[in-house]
């Protein structure tokens, strides 16, 4: 073992780092029903493994660039969710994430100060209950800075903080989950998958698909020649005399002698022009186009259309607000399917009621022809290249970390938020920022996959592999009480957050699972009450407290810090 | 500078957002690009002695560049053939000529051995090479870390001034003195030659390629189709249309081969328009769109992995077999990380993706034989973190020879193991998924990040190497580009006789140059030019990132 870790692990220490995160996605893929370890947690407990094992330390400016670029992008992907949180119609949800919260928070603090731990610990602690691991990464660059401390101190007050963590994150993602799904809604006195169909119903979706119930996909587009019918008249004159009539049929295309018009609404169509006639299907057979306009003729130069999908960010103003029924019937929409929905990066289970917000991606799907008008009037094409705009997240990170340096001094105790933290915030500013003008700072979704989930883990993995040979001694500092008063503080902020959620603001019992599991940042606990409800309905309530929590949390990283310090 | 020097973090990230910033000014058709950029502002600021560990270096490196090898596997592979290797000529010969080259400006004006490998790595384009070279100088026996610091720097100032008189030249002399030496107009050119691997097929003219077969979805009421069932019915329509589904007295029914028709039956019937208005003609009268009948059109992309339907075009497959490609229309072809012309004539590779649509049964189908779907969303990172465990324990493998003792390294390694786990990838699509969007980034980042710590490592030692050869190391770009490149021309169509588009491309492919063949294709408005650039684009991001330590081996601490 001596001969490896000399010869192989300490020379190459991105070997280390990578067959950490091997092993560690490994043992996140066990679960049991719908809640598994999480990759996160899985590279954590490799990482102390390999790192007890080998005896390696990684230098920390991997571990920080790591962790700087998933926060920015936490932040990025969050960012318009979270401001919108902030007006009117998100507070209660944000509400309920802040009590969440600061319950946590306050617990934790007195635990800590009950049992002894000092800030390390304490912020592992705070982090495992409350299922962030981005504190821990907080927590560590708080404790760097802490005045008085000798650099041996630091550095095993820092090793502490993945250990609380380890030891509490486990136990507090399981109670989540099940205290969310199968105890909270019985105690509330509600069957979470009636309540959700019934809400359902409500939200007026009564098919997860929503566009089976009204025929969405009912808009065809045909040739015809004109000769029975719309000779002599202008297009505008024969789709405004339709209008009236409450037919939607338009002409989109004419071809006259071989050649394709350009369109234009004042076209005159003269007797043998083939007409590419764009309806709803149930209008066009009422209308009876082969006795009105005259024979159907299949003319795949007229009609024929290369599909396309587009990205669009929706940003125009006119059309923020209205609900995805309403923009389907705008004329624009006509041959332009919605195929999915993205919010705040994550793929939205949207109704036929769900309003379109600034930032929201829609995915559109139709003719080229049809598709681009259509995204034009929504909003802007999200390039779909796989170019990430460096630039952006460069500079993004940079500024972030630059107001993150200066300590503003609270009660004599130096508070900052660390350079992660800025780019925390900073990601916020520059994901709302992108989400009203979303030419700027293309992030794909590969990208984003990149800074996130492979940033996290292999950040957490890096912390594992240093904090390693210590977690005996430290686990042994800890004791049993760890685990046992990590359970009490997880358990304890969901019970505040759903005694207010359900008295004070009256949020219906799916969505309040969803809130009180986003306000927690719980990820896998929302798979779990899905699962329960049958229903993707407790999700619509699990986006903003999630921005909020993640926020919130993060920061108490650098909080608890200072407070115990 | 404080700052910086205190957080290597921001360091970094002020180089990368700056850097790329820096990239986008142009000069005429010529954009610097983020990575040049990058480089030249890590390295200013590294002149200020702001440096940032060398882990994260290694740690980028090895994602890039398994990336690289990861993306470019299936086609590497794919390429090693008796056409393939015609043009891997034209790869061989640059790697060869470079290195020769290198070894000759070292002899002749007395360069350092980083200086030598940071020309070779500049004057490719290549930037892969830095880190395989600075591995293997690393790495060379009897080295004080002085040494290694100082040389290793020089391969970062060197490449750097290299690398923007070599892009120049390469973008110059293929989309604009290599048409004129071969006497051609490359927009006609590119077309004539489309025009005859295009053969007789006249039905579908330039200007209509966009314009796909019109798919479409139409209810009808059974009453004069009543009694077949739905394989007869199919059958008879030539398996130009499917039936999709059946709706019977309220009732969705699944739209089985042996089921049997019935009057008053409402089903929906997916195909091309012309067929489908004749499958109507047969069925009855057309109705209303059906709730729960309606299926719509399914998108996915597909990977090609069948070997016996490699080398064949889609229209050879369409004529051979209906069975599957009936209602499943192409519209897009992705080799590598380029778009060819989605028409039937193109030839399949293993590897490839292509974008189809139709009706969800019809692609299942489609994908089942030809290949696996691409899923956007997933990545198993256990396989790609074992691939750059074994990437660099293979570079840990040394051999001597004679004097010089010759490792792949990190760099090497992973390239190889990145090639073979993504070729293995390709064979079995079941594991291993790496989706394109995601490698592609993680490809940018990791050799963004690597760039920027390389530079910033490099600026204090920049200065004085640059006023040391003020002249040199622009000529030596230049010269390394234009020597190989012109060769390879003469070889190409003389003695292997590449029609002239393609092999412009390939020119452009074998140095790895993308802005070139981009600058090619807008030259040619025309994408033949790509069907070379993609055989030499993989193979020499093999070999070329192996002339790193090669050179190095030659050259050793003399």
């Amino acid at each position: 073992m001596d001969w490896i870790t000399a010869h192989v692990f300490k020379p190459y220490p991105e070997l280390l780092i990578f067959l950490t995160i091997s092993i560690g996605f490994l043992v996140g893929k066990v679960r049991y029903k719908a809640i598994g370890l999480g990759a996160v947690t899985g590279c954590l407990i490799a990482g102390l493994f390999t790192g007890w094992v080998t005896d390696v330390t990684i230098n920390g400016t991997v571990k920080s660039v790591f962790f700087i670029m998933f926060l920015f992008a936490l932040g990025y992907k969050v960012g318009p969710q979270f401001f919108r949180g902030l007006r009117k119609d998100g507070l209660p949800q944000v509400g309920v994430a802040v009590v969440v919260c600061l319950t946590g928070l306050g617990v934790c603090y007195g635990f800590d100060k009950m049992l002894g731990y000092g800030p390390g610990l304490g912020a592992g602690l705070l982090g495992g209950a409350l299922t962030q691991s981005a504190v821990i990464g907080v927590a560590q660059d708080a404790i760097a800075n802490i005045q008085g401390l000798s650099a041996d101190q630091i550095t095993a007050e820092q090793n502490l903080v993945p250990i609380g963590y380890a030891v509490t994150y486990p136990l507090g993602t399981i109670l989540c989950a099940i205290l969310l799904a199968n105890i909270a809604p019985k105690l509330l006195k509600s069957d979470l998958a009636a309540d959700s169909r019934q809400l359902a119903i409500e939200l007026d979706a009564p098919e997860d698909n929503p566009d089976l119930s009204e025929g969405y996909y009912e808009v065809v587009l045909r040739a015809f020649s004109a000769v029975n019918g719309f000779v002599g008249r202008t297009i505008d004159d024969v789709e405004a005399q339709q209008k009236e009539l409450g037919r939607r049929i338009y002409v989109t295309r004419v071809r006259r002698a071989g050649a394709i018009l350009e369109h234009s609404q004042q076209t005159v169509i003269e007797r043998g022009d083939v007409l590419a006639v764009s309806a709803l299907r149930h209008d066009l057979v009422d209308f009876d186009p082969v006795a009105h306009i005259g024979p159907e003729t299949d003319d795949a130069g007229l009609l024929g259309y290369q599909t396309e999908h587009l990205h669009v960010v929706c940003s125009e103003q006119a059309h923020l607000g209205k609900t995805i029924a309403e923009v389907r019937r705008e004329p624009f929409m006509v041959g332009v399917f919605v195929d999915k929905m993205y919010r705040s990066g994550a793929e939205f289970p949207y109704r036929l009621s769900t309003p379109l917000e600034r930032g929201d991606t829609l995915v559109l799907t139709g003719p080229k022809r049809l598709v681009d008008p259509a995204t034009k009037a929504l909003g802007k094409t999200v390039p779909t290249s796989f170019a990430t705009d460096m630039v952006w997240v460069g500079l993004g990170i940079f500024l972030g970390g630059c107001i993150g340096i200066p300590a503003l001094t609270a009660g004599g105790v130096p508070i900052s938020l660390s350079t992660s933290g800025g780019a925390l915030i900073m990601g916020l500013v520059f994901g709302w920022i992108r989400g009203k003008y979303p030419t700027y700072g293309n992030v794909p979704p590969g990208a984003q996959w990149f800074m996130d989930t492979f940033g996290l883990c292999a950040f957490v993995a890096i912390v594992g592999v240093n904090a390693g040979p210590g977690f005996t001694s430290g686990l042994s500092q800890a004791g049993w009480g760890l685990l046992i008063w990590g359970a009490v503080a997880t358990v304890l902020p969901l019970i505040a957050g759903l005694l207010v959620g359900h008295y004070v603001f009256r949020i219906r019992t799916p969505i309040l699972m969803g809130v009180v599991a986003g306000a927690q940042t719980t990820t896998a606990a929302i798979g779990a009450i899905n699962e329960e409800a049958k229903s993707q309905i407790p999700t619509l309530g699990y986006t903003i407290p999630y921005a909020a929590g993640n926020v919130l949390l993060t920061i108490w990283g650098a909080v608890i810090v200072a407070l115990l310090g | 500078m404080s700052l910086l020097r205190e957080n290597a973090v921001l360091a970094l990230f002020a180089c990368l957002g700056i850097g790329y910033l820096v990239g986008k000014l142009r000069v005429g058709p010529i954009q610097l690009g983020g990575i040049c950029g990058t480089l030249i502002v890590s390295m200013l600021i590294g002149a200020q002695h702001v440096s940032v560990n060398s882990d994260v270096k290694n740690v980028a490196f090895a994602l890039f560049i398994f990336s690289l090898g990861y993306i470019a596997g299936p086609q590497f592979f794919a390429n090693l053939n008796a056409k393939g290797l015609r043009f891997g000529v034209l790869s061989v010969l640059e790697a060869g000529v470079v290195i020769l080259l290198a070894l000759g400006f070292a002899k002749g004006f007395d360069l350092d051995v980083g200086t030598a490998s940071g020309i070779l790595a500049g004057a490719a384009t290549e930037s892969a090479v830095v880190g395989t070279a600075q591995e293997a100088i690393g790495k060379l026996s009897g080295i004080t870390p002085d040494q290694s610091n100082q040389l290793q720097a020089h391969v970062a100032t060197a490449y750097s001034v290299c690398y923007l008189f070599g892009l120049i030249t390469i973008v110059m002399l293929t989309s604009q003195l290599f048409p004129m030496m071969l006497r051609i107009k490359l927009p006609e050119a590119c077309r004539e030659l489309w025009e005859k691997m295009r053969g007789g097929d006249t039905s579908l003219g330039e200007d209509e390629q966009a314009a796909l077969p019109a798919l479409v979805g139409r209810t009808y009421l059974v009453s004069q189709g009543e009694g077949a069932t739905i394989a007869t019915f199919q059958s008879t329509a030539r398996q130009l249309i499917s039936i999709e589904g059946v709706k019977r007295d309220g009732q969705v029914l699944t739209a089985a081969p042996d089921l049997v028709l019935r009057r008053g039956d409402r089903v929906l019937v997916v195909g091309g328009r012309e067929a489908v208005m004749d499958a109507g003609h047969e069925l009855g009268p057309e109705t209303s769109g059906v709730p729960g009948l309606d299926s719509p059109l399914a998108v996915q992309q597909v990977v090609v992995t069948s070997k016996e339907l490699s080398g064949r075009s889609l229209n050879e497959l369409r004529a051979a077999d209906g069975e599957y490609t009936g209602g499943v229309y192409l519209t897009d072809i992705q080799r590598v990380d380029h778009h060819l012309p989605a028409v039937g004539e193109t030839e399949l590779r293993r590897g490839d993706t292509l974008t189809v649509v139709g009706a969800r049964s019809k692609v299942d189908k489609f994908t089942a034989k030809i290949g696996a779907g691409v899923r956007q969303d997933t990545a198993d990172y256990i396989y790609l973190s074992l691939g750059i465990c074994v990437g660099v324990l293979l570079g840990m493998v040394s051999v001597h020879a004679g004097s010089a003792n010759l490792s792949l390294g990190t760099g090497g390694g992973c390239l190889i193991a990145g090639l073979v786990f993504g070729w293995l990838r390709a064979q079995h699509p079941t594991f291993g998924a790496y989706p394109p969007v995601a490698a592609q980034t993680a490809k940018d980042i990791g050799l963004s990040m690597f760039i920027a710590v390389t530079g910033l490592a490099a600026g204090p030692d920049a200065g004085p190497l640059l006023r040391q050869y003020p002249v040199l190391l622009p000529s030596a770009g230049i010269l390394m580009v234009v020597v190989p490149a012109l060769l390879s021309l003469f070889v190409g169509r003389k003695l292997l006789k590449i029609e002239p588009p393609i092999l412009i491309g390939a020119v452009a492919g074998q140095q790895c140059s993308t802005p070139a063949i981009t600058a090619v294709s807008n030259v040619a408005q025309s994408s033949v030019p790509m069907l070379g650039y993609t055989i030499t684009y993989t193979l020499s991001n093999f070999l070329l990132p192996l002339t790193g330590p090669i050179l190095v081996g030659i050259l050793g601490l003399s």
